[in-house]
């Protein structure tokens, strides 16, 4: 059981993300912006952040960067449309978990949260 | 030397300043003509009479005229003893003239300067052409503006269009897999419903796919891919693509895998590479159902190495065999297999910009056999 953030501004994948995750047990809470997103790491320190890169306000990169300056900040999976090699190299040297690109079947993000949080405790 | 031969000589001098092409010239320390050849009537369709003695100024375009002058003052002046440049006349009828300059001191014999002399060289011709290389150069530089607005304006629809797409591909995956899964912990499991959840499943990964191939052929068309070759160990990259390709056959089919030579590390783009292998190995998987399993060879020669991918399928006609490599082609006996009729024209786009050759033979109804051969 862990505490998942869930940084995605499209409703819809929100709720079924939100869903699935609490279908495996995890306590999820969502932001739909990125500035949210990090309010809400900040005040809740969850185990897992999922983070989509195209947010409304800043870009998944900028919540990620911010988060670095966070002591102990938890690992984040980015969640995207985007398929650029750029976008993964980048993703990647700014310390992000895993690169996950849209559409993904969700039995695959369930085990690969899965593995990194096993891999966290 | 008596006077006979001085003026034969002098005789001699004047034909021959009078044959010279270009204008030959003197003025005095004003700047008046003292001296045109036959030239300048030919050039300026103005008379040598009419024309000695007036100021050479007043030829020129009037635009020309402060420059010219501040280059002939310093020259009297003494402070320079030549000056060269391009210029503007006007001819009698009205009409610009372009004559190259090359002008210089003269002094008499007690050192005074009392002139200049020169010739004006007509540069019509050469300066019609730099014009018009000029415009060609603009238009030309123009259009390669144009064309990289185009390519940026397409790169951005790419990013646009694959994030509007691919989001609710996601949704609607992620909505049909929870659905699925609702139906299965409920225990109604009804064969109709979970027939139709399925076949919605598959079409969204076909659209996706679909898309996918779609979206890299516009980027491909942008010019948003480039070749960053790094170091790869072939093996590895090839196993993995066999290995990703193999999980996802209905029907548990593998693929033979050899390596023929000593491996080595090559200079490759890995994700562009196994793009290109993973397009026809899987057209060796979905081309041959119900046959021998296809094989992929590696063969690592001195000067070369080459990937070979061998299927026992349904083959491609003749007829078509030319057309292959061509984008959303698909041959008369693959209409009842689903596909884009994209990936081996993209294989061969990313092999191209490896600067490799993919090539094939294929005999319906006993396979085809690709080569990808590389440097």
């Amino acid at each position: 059981m862990a505490l998942i953030l869930l940084i995605e501004d499209e409703k819809v994948l929100r709720d079924n993300l939100k869903e699935l995750l609490e279908m495996h047990d995890h306590y999820c809470l969502t932001a739909c912006n990125g500035l949210e997103g990090i309010e809400l790491t900040k005040q809740t320190k969850p185990d897992l952040i999922l983070c989509d890169i195209t947010l409304p306000d800043v870009d998944g990169y900028f919540v990620k960067g911010e988060l670095n300056k966070v002591a102990n900040t938890p690992p984040l999976i980015f969640l995207t449309a985007r398929t650029d090699k750029e976008d993964y190299v980048k993703a990647i040297e700014l310390g992000a978990v895993d690169f996950i690109t849209k559409p993904f079947k969700i039995k695959d993000l369930a085990n690969r949260i899965s593995w990194i949080l096993n891999k966290q405790s | 030397m008596d006077i006979k031969q001085t003026e034969l000589d002098f005789l001699q001098y004047k034909t021959l300043v009078a044959s010279i092409h270009d204008v030959v010239f003197k003025t005095d320390a004003a700047g008046n003509w003292t001296f045109l050849n036959d030239s300048w009537s030919r050039i300026m369709q103005y008379g040598i009479e009419e024309s000695i003695s007036k100021p050479f100024y007043s030829f020129l375009h009037p635009d020309d005229v402060e420059k010219n002058v501040m280059l002939f003052e310093p020259m009297i002046a003494g402070k320079k003893q030549y000056c060269s440049h391009e210029i503007r006349y006007i001819t009698k009828s009205n009409k610009i003239s372009w004559m190259k300059v090359f002008s210089m001191l003269v002094k008499n014999e007690t050192g005074m300067i009392i002139g200049t002399q020169g010739t004006l060289q007509d540069i019509n011709i050469d300066v019609q052409n730099r014009e018009m290389r000029k415009k060609a150069e603009i238009q030309i530089a123009v259009a390669m503006e144009k064309e990289r607005e185009l390519n940026r304006l397409k790169s951005n629809f790419v990013s646009l269009a694959s994030h509007e797409f691919r989001t609710p591909l996601a949704i609607m995956r992620s909505s049909i897999e929870l659905s699925e899964i609702h139906i299965s912990k409920n225990g109604l499991v009804e064969p109709y419903l979970l027939k139709h959840i399925q076949t919605i499943t598959s079409e969204i990964d076909r659209l996706g796919e679909l898309i996918e191939k779609v979206l890299t052929l516009g980027r491909i068309d942008s010019k948003a891919f480039t070749c960053k070759k790094e170091k790869v160990d072939l093996v590895s990259l090839v196993k993995s693509v066999i290995h990703d390709l193999e999980k996802i056959q209905k029907d548990d089919r593998t693929m033979g895998f050899i390596v023929k030579g000593i491996p080595r590390i090559v200079m490759v783009d890995p994700l562009l590479l196994a793009q290109s292998i993973t397009n026809i190995v899987s057209n060796a998987f979905k081309y041959s159902v119900d046959k021998p399993l296809p094989i992929l060879e590696l063969i690592f020669k001195e000067a070369d190495y080459s990937i070979v991918i061998t299927d026992f399928g349904i083959g491609i006609p003749p007829n078509a065999q030319d057309k292959v490599s061509q984008a959303f082609y698909r041959a008369d006996n693959v209409s009842e297999i689903k596909g884009t009729g994209l990936g081996i024209f993209i294989a061969n786009k990313f092999i191209l910009m490896h600067k490799g050759t993919l090539n094939f033979t294929s005999i319906p109804q006993k396979g085809t056999v690709f080569t990808i051969r590389m440097n």
